[in-house]
């Protein structure tokens, strides 16, 4: 730390994120191909993300990974005092990577082959998912499995692009609560009920009634992308979703407004 | 069954079917959520059996799923 260069803390962060606001964070993977910034990449992790990094098979994979490390590091390292090696995670309750020591700020990272995300909020649990609209097909062929009755029933009546797109929609947000839950796919995601349209995204989880009332939810695309975003306050909310582009120990810039735009 | 649910795998996270049985399915062989949900699918169909929703958390890798397919067919 302290050290003059691209690793130093930013200077010019975008500030903790306000209640009720998510800041997202993207980065193009295929986009980090020089070799020198990859070994930067690395030289950033700590000797059990290394050991990950190592043991992926897929050079694609390991390459995903590499840079969503990156960018989490960078984009920690915009909020609070450290430089980028200096962060450490240990697995939560249930696996999900957090901070350690805990700091005021909450986390979440989802990637899907071109794009990786890092979602902040300013203390409120938070969840991403990212999938690319290439994928809707494939979604909704798991409809029967995946989607509440209410959902599925509604289907029908969207025509067929707008139910791959409601498909999308629904398997991202009920990813993201359940990533932002931290427990994995254990929750049977039939027993989520979203609604979706013009007004605030509602919850209705058959197995935990009170669970609608505590969070709130925003749907973007990004660039062929859908993202959903879950955040762990009081539902009626829309929250506030701010977006960056970031080439990790580069450059972030705030994302152009027409790389994302809301779908609803 | 080993191979017939290593094949499964394969196909679906679209990797070489030589993979290391104890490779995590997540980190090492490309199969997110959705991916996970198409192999128990594809199983289901293959070996018409049903996989509880509530123990798919337990499978990390092929070693697991060979476990817990067996535990279900016995």
């Amino acid at each position: 730390m302290g050290r003059a260069g691209p690793d130093r803390p930013s200077p010019t962060g975008p500030g903790a994120p306000a209640p009720g606001e998510v800041h997202l964070w993207y980065a193009m993977p295929a986009a980090a191909s020089d070799p020198g910034l990859l070994a930067r990449y690395l030289a950033l992790l700590q000797p059990e993300e290394r050991d990950r990094h190592g043991k992926f098979t897929v050079e694609r994979l390991r390459h995903e990974h590499l840079v969503a490390r990156a960018l989490v590091r960078t984009v920690l390292s915009s909020y609070l005092p450290g430089a980028p090696a200096a962060w450490r995670f240990r697995p939560g309750p249930h696996g999900r990577p957090e901070l350690d020591p805990p700091q005021p700020l909450r986390f979440n990272l989802s990637h899907s082959g071109d794009l990786a995300i890092c979602a902040v909020s300013g203390g409120a649990e938070v969840g991403v998912d990212v999938e690319p609209y290439a994928r809707a097909e494939k979604i909704l062929g798991l409809a029967g499995r995946v989607l509440s009755d209410r959902e599925r029933t509604a289907l029908p009546a969207l025509g067929p692009e707008q139910a791959l797109g409601r498909a999308l929609t629904l398997w991202t947000l009920k990813e993201a609560y359940v990533k932002a839950l931290g427990i994995g796919i254990s929750v049977p995601l039939r027993s989520l009920s979203f609604s979706v349209g013009d007004g605030p995204i509602g919850l209705e989880s058959e197995l935990a009634p009170d669970e609608g009332s505590r969070w709130c939810f925003e749907v973007v695309d990004l660039l062929s992308h859908r993202v959903a975003v879950a955040l762990a306050q009081p539902r009626g909310v829309l929250p506030k979703v701010r977006i960056w582009e970031s080439a990790p120990l580069l450059r972030s810039v705030p994302a152009s407004p027409a790389a994302a735009r809301l779908p609803r | 069954m080993e191979q017939t649910l290593r094949n499964i795998v394969a196909k679906i996270a679209e990797v070489p079917p030589d993979f290391a049985a104890d490779a995590s399915f997540r980190e090492q062989l490309n199969v997110d959520s959705v991916r996970a949900l198409e192999i128990v699918f594809e199983i289901e169909k293959t070996l018409a059996i049903t996989v509880p929703e509530d123990r798919y958390d337990q499978v990390k890798t092929l070693n697991d799923l060979v476990s817990l397919v067996a535990s279900i067919k016995r």
